[in-house]
């Protein structure tokens, strides 16, 4: 059997599988089982499978017939990327009500980890915004799935991580999009309490807001950082379609532990800091900063990156100063920390977002870091809140039931949908999330 | 699963009651261990002492001199009970001395049976496993007896010679698997096994063969001695006459049979 490494997006995991293409290698999945892949962009083992079958949705898009509906919604292969689709839809003064910070995510990524962006409090996940997907599962076939048709499988499917079937095609409502210029307005925070009330305040008022946090300074300073937020300047049109030259930042090359080199992120965000400032962007480069950086996850060093992303409810702040004395006092302050502030949660049963705030924190993926973080999985879970699994690499499965209320009435809907477990991830395997493995 | 970590999620020791298997089992501080051997009061007195916070430990029976299909039976139930094994220890072997032996020659096939034919089973079928499996780890117990072999453990060596080669080239095999095979060479190791025979230079301890298997685990090595020090000591003493190397062996405390044999040795690939 040919097999071929695949990893996560951190580069922190990897596993070996047969890679097809979806739908047209398709065959008998075989005792390990089959699991979809989109863009890769998961930081961890969700689209990952070890010994079977990953399948390739992905594909290189042709969305010249693009078509939206009088009702502002289209209908899409799950393959396409976000990107492509924000691209192809603004000229016609469309675009996605929810983008996460990454152009590189298919639309079936988005769903099967019902995605968030910089504007949850606004529109909430991306789930929310399916009007129709065509989901084949292995229990039921070819499925049609709404809000309000088979409503339980729909919202097993969203946030369901590719294990309750293979995401084919759907249907998403879309925004009128302002313009394609926008304003970003950088605010520095000299502390953790002045970020979280500025960002708090713009967020209503603005239609992307983040914080992000220079984790490497403590003390008086800790949770310091840049308020950045994001409005559409009136009257600007986008680029005729076609591929935008987006400019690649160039840095030097870094020793094998990178970013994991004390002092070098301290640099890097005295100089984000000294950066700050007010600027017209184009809305690419207001929503996927990363997508400008060549490769983040090999600056990490051999060992890739992991990213620690969690939300705890409005209350619970001390969390947040928590996961970040802790990192910091551990020798590993995050090399990247942004927060967001998330208003309602969906009825997807393994969604993430719930009301409240997300911190999410990049390490090189050392050993080390281990007790650390299932120190503060302990009390992201006794908060009330939860780890980002489409991020994780790293959970336990014991806190999984504290942190996903849900995931009951989850496991029993996949039960339906894939009742012999052929849908099956790395991710899957470790947190014992569809039930299997020791009890 | 291995985490993002490096964590070590499920290991089962074939040999659960092993003094060097367990040292690495609970270096490896994985979340469910499972020990397999045959004696379930041995088996559940080493579960309790390698009891943690947290840890899930199981015991399971298994015989080495059994039939091939109970090793692939053991290696089943466990996946079946725990879910996939990220590392395997195959720590099973018995040091047979010549003396021992003597004229035995049933004692000799239960020799080969526990320390060569058992073992290599078992890593067949884990082999087997953790390539369908597409990941984990095989640890082997070789020892530097494999290296080169001397007339008083006779037996024991050409039991570990056969071993160790048969593991490496399984590892050779499972390349692009995902899975892979460690073989560990240690030299003398304070344990029951060598209790009251007289130490070897470099003699070392469950915890430094622990440790260097551990470090050996996060390089991509084949081959991992313990101490480290013997890798450059065997590729000396492996060139040495045979006549030379059999008196440096008995410069030590004599064994109780002198074995009369003194063939030249064929050397290992
Ligand atoms: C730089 C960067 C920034 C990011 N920012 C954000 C952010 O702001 N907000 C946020 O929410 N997330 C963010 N993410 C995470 C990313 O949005 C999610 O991981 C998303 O799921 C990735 O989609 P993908 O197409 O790359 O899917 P993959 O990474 O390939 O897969 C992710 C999961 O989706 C499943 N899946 C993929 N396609 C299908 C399908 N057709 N049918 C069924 N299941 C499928 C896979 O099985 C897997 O479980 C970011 C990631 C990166 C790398
Ligand atoms: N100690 C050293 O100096 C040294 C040096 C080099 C290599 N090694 C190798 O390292 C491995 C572990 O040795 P150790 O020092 O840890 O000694 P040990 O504690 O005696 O371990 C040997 C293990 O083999 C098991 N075993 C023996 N016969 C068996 C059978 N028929 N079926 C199932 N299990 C059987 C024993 O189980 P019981 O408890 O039931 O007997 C025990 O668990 C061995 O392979 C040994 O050859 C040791």
């Amino acid at each position: 059997m040919q097999t071929t490494t695949v990893r996560g997006w951190g580069r922190a995991t990897s596993s070996r599988s047969r890679v097809i293409g979806w739908p047209d290698d398709l065959g008998p999945a075989g005792p390990r089982g089959l699991i979809a892949r989109g863009g890769g962009c998961g930081y961890g083992d969700a689209a990952q499978n070890a010994g079977g079958v990953v399948a390739l949705t992905a594909h290189r898009d042709d969305l010249t017939e693009l078509f939206v509906d009088e009702d502002g919604t289209v209908l899409l292969d799950a393959g396409t990327s976000l990107g492509e689709l924000i691209r192809s839809v603004a000229p016609l003064g469309w675009t996605l009500p929810v983008i996460p910070g990454t152009a590189r995510v298919t639309v079936g990524g988005a769903i099967a980890a019902d995605v968030h962006g910089k504007n949850h409090i606004h529109t909430g996940s991306f789930g929310s915004h399916v009007r129709e997907m065509t989901v084949l599962t292995p229990g039921q076939g070819e499925l049609v799935l709404g809000p309000q048709r088979h409503p339980d499988a729909f919202r097993a499917t969203v946030g369901g991580l590719g294990l309750t079937g293979v995401i084919q095609s759907a249907r998403l409502a879309l925004t009128p999009l302002d313009s394609w210029q926008w304003r970003t307005t950088d605010t520095i925070a000299p502390d953790l309490d002045a970020l979280m009330t500025a960002l708090r305040l713009a967020a209503p008022g603005s239609e992307y807001a983040v914080g992000w946090i220079d984790a490497t300074r403590g003390g008086r300073h800790l949770g310091g950082g840049v308020l950045s937020t994001s409005r559409p300047v009136p009257g600007t049109t986008p680029p005729a379609y076609g591929r935008p030259s987006q400019r690649r930042l160039r840095l030097p090359g870094l020793p094998a532990t990178g970013l994991g080199l004390p002092g070098v992120t301290a640099v890097l965000n005295r100089a984000r800091m000294l950066a700050a400032r007010s600027r017209n962007q184009s809305f690419p480069q207001v929503l996927f900063p990363l997508d400008a950086l060549p490769d983040w996850a090999r600056l990490h060093g051999r060992r890739g990156l992991i990213q620690y992303q969690f939300v705890v409810p409005f209350g619970a702040e001390d969390v947040l100063a928590a996961a970040l004395t802790e990192t910091r006092r551990a020798g590993f302050p995050a090399t990247l920390a942004v927060l967001k502030v998330f208003g309602a949660s969906s009825e997807a049963f393994l969604s993430f977002p719930i009301p409240g705030w997300s911190l999410a924190l990049d390490f090189p993926a050392v050993a080390d870091l281990a007790p650390v973080l299932d120190a503060l999985d302990e009390r992201v879970a006794a908060a009330g809140g939860r780890v980002y699994l489409v991020k994780d690499s790293r959970l336990r499965p014991g806190v999984l039931e504290t942190m996903y209320p849900d995931l009951g009435r989850w496991r029993a809907e996949r039960a339906l949908l894939d009742p012999d477990g052929v849908m099956v991830s790395d991710l899957d395997r470790r947190l014992g999330l569809s039930g299997g493995g020791r009890a | 699963m291995r985490d993002g970590l490096g964590r070590t999620q499920t290991v089962l020791v074939l040999g659960g009651t092993s003094e060097i298997g367990t040292a690495i089992a609970d270096a490896l501080r994985p979340d469910t261990l499972i020990l397999a051997g045959r004696d379930p009061i041995a088996l559940k007195e080493a579960a309790g002492d390698l009891a943690r916070p947290g840890r899930h430990v199981e015991t399971m029976c298994y015989e080495a001199t059994a039939a091939a299909a109970t090793v692939v039976d053991v290696l089943a139930a466990a996946t079946a009970r725990c879910g996939d094994l990220d590392v395997v220890v195959l720590s099973v072997g018995a040091l047979t001395d010549e003396g021992q032996l003597g004229s035995d020659t049933t004692a000799v096939e239960t020799a080969l049976r526990t320390t060569m034919l058992g073992p290599m089973l078992a890593a067949h079928a884990t082999a087997m496993r953790l390539r369908d499996q597409g990941h984990g780890t095989l640890v082997v117990l070789s020892s530097v007896a494999a290296v080169r072999t001397r007339a008083g453990l006779l037996t024991y060596g050409v039991a570990k010679t056969a071993l160790d080669v048969y593991a490496r080239r399984l590892g050779a095999q499972l390349r692009g698997s995902g899975a892979r095979v460690l073989v560990v060479r240690p030299g003398h190791v304070r344990t029951r096994m060598t209790r009251g025979l007289p130490e070897a230079p470099f003699t070392t301890t469950v915890q430094a063969v622990a440790t260097r298997v551990l470090a050996a685990l996060s390089r991509r090595t084949a081959v991992a001695y313990a101490p480290a020090v013997l890798r450059p000591v065997m590729a000396g003493v492996r060139l040495l006459p045979p006549a030379v190397f059999e008196r440096l062996n008995a410069v030590k405390p004599a064994p109780r049979i002198t074995p009369a044999s003194s063939e030249s040795e064929e050397r290992t690939s």
